[in-house]
Order: C-alpha cells, then structure tokens, then sequence
C-alpha cells in the first residue's frame, strides 16, 4: 500500500507541520495582534477613533484576506528569498503563512477586543489610563479567552493552508497527502495523513478550549 | 470653598445629522465637602452634566475648573494625571472581570506607579472600608451587585480623590442594598470628608444623602438650592413631578376614609428634633382637638429628619386654628388643604 513512502518520511513529515504551524501562529499572532488592537483604537466608537486610518487598514487586511493563498505563496517569493534567503523549503513557506494567517488574526483580535465592556475602558480612562496603561491592562488581560480562542482558530486553519506549502517544497503532512496520496492514487498514504492531520486539529482544539476555559471560567 | 465650577457649558452631539443639545449652557458651582445631587428625569442630561466634570465628555463650550485647575485647558497627559484624583462610579460598576477584588482596587493605583507595598496596604485599608474583607481573591462574577459596588467604590476612592462622581450608582441594585450602599457613601463622607456628585432619578437618593441638589430638564439646570428647600418646597414643575406632586395639589389616596366636605385638613412638615417630639399629641391635647393621620411619611431629609403627614382634625374651628398656630409658633410648617376632586381625593394647597 505505501509504495513508495516510509514511516520515517510520515514522521518526518508530521514534524515539519508541526514546525511550520507552531512558527506561523506565532508569527501571525504577533503580527496581528498589534494590527488588531490599531484596528479596534481607531476604529468605529474606538478611544482613539479615526475613521480614514481605520479603512485604509481595514481595506489592506481585507485585501490580503481575500488573495487565495496559493497565489499569496506565489506572489511573496520575492520577499521570502530576502528575509530568509531562499524561497524553498519550510522555513520558506513560514513566510506566506504568517502574511496570509497576521490579518486573519488581526480581525478575531479586533472582534475580542469589541466584545471587551466599553464601560470598564471608560471607567479606566475616567482613572486617567493612558493609551498603553490601557492596552495592556484592560484590554488585552479582559479580551484574553478570546483572544486565545481566536489563536487555536488560527493555527486550525493554518494546518489546512500549510498543505498548499508543498508547492514550494514546504513539505508537511498535507504535502503528503496532495503529492503521494492524490497525485499518485495511493489512498493509504492519502488516508493515513489525513487521518494524522485530523488528530492534530483535535488535539490543538483540546488545548486551545482548555486555555481559554481555564481564563473564561472565574470570569462567568 | 469652590471645588468644582461648570462655567457655561454647553454640549452638542450630532444624532442622525441632527444636532442634539444636551447641555445648554450650564453654570454650576460645587463646594468642598458638599454631596450634590443632580436630579431629572432620563435625558434631562444630569449624566452628560457629571461626566463632563472628568471631561470623559467633551463640551462643545464652556470651562470644568475642579479644585483650581482648569481641566479643558490641560493637554493629555496633564488631564489624565488630574483624573487620578476624580473618582467615578457607574450603575453598572465597570469592574475587570479578568482581576480580582484585590487587583481591581489596585488598579487605579498601579496606574499612579504606587509601588506595590504601600499599594497593598492601601487596598487592605480600602477594602476594610467597604466591607469587604475576606473577598480579596473573590472575581467580580461571584460578588452580588451591592458587594460589586462596594468593590467599585473602593477602586474610586484609591488614589485620595477630592471628589467622587457617582452615576446612578443605585439604580441598578435593589432597595434593600441601595440604602446599603447610601449608608456606606454617607459614613465615607463622615470619615473622608470627600466631595460627592450624586446623579440620580430618584428623589429618595437625593434625600436621604444630598445637602444640596440641582434639578435639570431639557439640558438646563431649572432649580437648585438645599435639599430641604428643594424638597420642601418645590418651585419648579420637573421637581413637584420628580417628587410626585402637581401644580398647587397634593395627590393622596384614602381607601375607604371619608373626607368631609367641610373637613379641616392639613398638610404639617415637621423638621429636625421637631420630627421625633410628641409635639402633635401635646398641642391637640392642650387646644382640645384631635386628629386623623391619612398619610404621612417619616424619614431624613439632608442629613435631619423629618416627617411629613397630611391630617384630618376633627373639634371647632377656632381651636383647631389655634392648634395650628400654635403649631407654626414652635417651628412647625402647617398648609391647610381643601378636597380637590372628591372622588378622586386630591387636595389643593390652600394658604
């Protein structure tokens, strides 16, 4: 059944999207979580609302949002040969994922910081809270659940978008499974990755609900 | 001495693209150690009015000068170090829900830079205040909403505020825990000596606490002066509404009592140590009469008591009027009333 595919070559391949997934989300986390909190200060009812900033950035973050990211993979190599010095290879497809993952992650952040109570930031600025006083204690220990929801949702996704990496040589499961089990017709190896990508969503979801339960509960 | 000065603020906000006054040019001075009510019905603008003291809204015109600064003239920074020494309470208390009691009424002080020893006492001292020792770990999901004001107030009061604003801070609790609470900010007021700013709709919260209190309606402070005046004797028809009274006529229901046309009724105000003295019993007795209490009310009215009763005395005419002369002669305020509208039992304030 697995002809031409080992098990250390499923290892190995489980490995680097591991690698990949964990590198991206926290890259697209501290990426996006400062683009978020920019989004929510100076967006709609926002502390330091500004309406033609907020859709300039809105409108890029969308932007980015809607470009398939088998052409964002495409289209970043440029950059990706300058910040890592080559555009092949995991570390290489590190890069579109976090460019195509940031504004996603930007967006949830934006959302969590709205569901934030307006009256607990205004009852801070009432105490003479700065800007930074505020994001760092109000609104990012208040948005935290969901901000760490929004993280598992991130790194779910960007498992699904790491098997699109195999067309610059980014190797991982998906890889795998587009390369031996669909190009080729092996349905074992098609059905032993997807199954191994499958349990890694499930545990990654375990972790991240634990995470954000573990902050949500004393909070209800 | 002046502690807060509202120089004619005026307060304009677009709804829909149509301009909104909620504030017409209002001009208002608080002392120092006062508790000042703001009282009116909702969008009289009385919130707009308090939070325009912190500047948390800005007026469109007018200068908030508060303990000798002017705050519309401070830039950024200086205006929020000046909002440290404002304390605000919300009806809604507005607590981190992510932080404990304990870290909740450290917060104003970790935004002062407090270090943390003395912060940790300070909160200790406060939470001893408010009654609240042994929540310190408790998160705010599992206090009532009397023990999440209490926790709210002491947060206010952290960084020693020369005033503590209060936004309907009763509104939402129910009556048992809002004279709780009225109980706390009057002992805090003893001890502290801090100015209070009481927004509130309702007339019982103004006086049971206020000693002095402004009545707004339609964005214009229409009435003000002290509680007992106010209350006592209201000019204006938003406060003879706010305290359930209309134009000239008392409202009062008396299920199954019979008012006689020709009935010699009254309206007596008793104030002071005249509201706990037998002083009613003995005038009667001494001018033969007696009397019938169809309502009355007895409670504190700007730090005195007071009592408050509308009475059907039966005997002569001329005794019943030395009675009530007598009455006024020691301190009493006494309005006779005549029957309105039988069935409807309304009296009219006749002298």
């Amino acid at each position: 059944m697995f002809s031409d595919i080992t098990w250390g070559q499923i290892g190995q391949a489980s490995l680097e999207t591991l690698y990949m997934v964990a590198l991206s989300t926290i890259g697209a986390v501290v990426l996006g979580l400062p683009l978020g909190i920019w989004l929510y200060l100076c967006g709609p009812g926002g502390v330091a609302a500004n309406r033609p900033l907020y859709q300039v950035l809105s409108v890029v973050v969308n932007i980015v949002r809607s470009v398939p990211f088998i052409i964002l993979l495409i289209a970043l190599i440029p950059i990706t040969e300058w910040i890592v010095g080559t555009s092949i290879g995991v570390n290489a497809a590190i890069v579109p994922l976090v460019v195509g993952a940031a504004p996603f992650y930007a967006r949830i952040a934006e959302t969590s910081f709205r569901e934030v109570d307006p009256g607990v930031v205004e009852a801070a600025q009432s105490m003479g809270a700065s800007i930074w006083q505020l994001i760092f204690r109000v609104l990012l220990p208040e948005a935290r659940p969901g901000l760490i929801s929004g993280a598992t949702i991130t790194a779910v996704t960007l498992i699904s978008y790491s098997a699109m990496s195999g067309v610059i040589g980014g190797g991982g499961l998906g890889d795998l499974a587009v390369r031996y089990g669909y190009e080729r017709f092996e349905t074992g190896v098609m059905l032993l990755t997807t199954a191994l990508m499958i349990v890694l969503v499930e545990i990654m979801q375990w972790v991240g609900d634990r995470a954000a339960y573990h902050f949500a509960r004393r909070e209800r | 001495m002046l502690l807060i000065w509202l120089d004619g603020i005026t307060h304009v906000y677009e709804s829909g693209n149509r301009p909104v006054v909620a504030l017409d040019d209002v001009t208002l001075h608080i002392e120092a150690g006062d508790i000042f009510g703001v009282i009116g019905f909702s969008g009289a603008g009385k919130s707009t009015l308090l939070r325009t003291i912190n500047l948390l809204e800005k007026p469109s015109r007018g200068r908030v000068v508060v303990d000798g600064r002017e705050l519309t003239a401070l830039p950024k920074r200086e205006l929020q170090e000046a909002r440290k020494r404002i304390g605000m309470i919300f009806q809604h208390f507005h607590l981190l829900k992510s932080a404990t009691v304990e870290e909740n009424v450290q917060f104003p002080l970790a935004l002062a830079k407090v270090p943390s020893q003395k912060a940790k006492r300070r909160v200790e001292d406060l939470l001893a205040l408010v009654g609240l020792e042994g929540y310190e770990k408790h998160y705010p999901a599992q206090l009532s909403g009397g023990q999440k004001q209490r926790v709210a107030i002491a947060r206010a009061l952290a960084n020693d505020p020369v005033v503590l604003l209060c936004d309907e801070a009763t509104s939402a609790l129910d009556p048992e825990t809002t004279q709780s609470i009225l109980d706390l900010l009057v002992d805090i007021h003893q001890k502290l000596g801090v100015t209070m700013v009481v927004v509130t709709h309702e007339m019982s919260v103004v006086s049971r606490i206020c000693r002095h209190v402004a009545v707004m309606e339609q964005g214009k402070i229409v009435e003000q002066g002290g509680v007992i005046d106010v209350l006592l004797e209201p000019k204006s028809a938003v406060a003879k509404r706010l305290l359930g009274k209309r134009d000239g006529q008392l409202a009062g229901r008396f299920p199954g009592y019979e008012v006689k046309p020709d009935a010699l009724l009254c309206e007596a105000i008793l104030l002071g140590d005249l509201a706990y003295s037998p002083v009613l019993a003995q005038v009667a007795a001494t001018h033969g009469v007696t009397f019938t209490i169809l309502s009355g009310t007895v409670d504190v009215l700007g730090g005195k008591p007071y009592s408050h009763m509308v009475l059907d005395w039966h005997g002569d005419l001329d005794s019943v009027q030395a009675a009530w002369r007598r009455l006024r002669d020691v301190g009493a305020k006494v309005r006779p009333l005549r029957l309105a509208a039988a069935g409807e039992f309304e009296l009219e304030v006749t002298g």
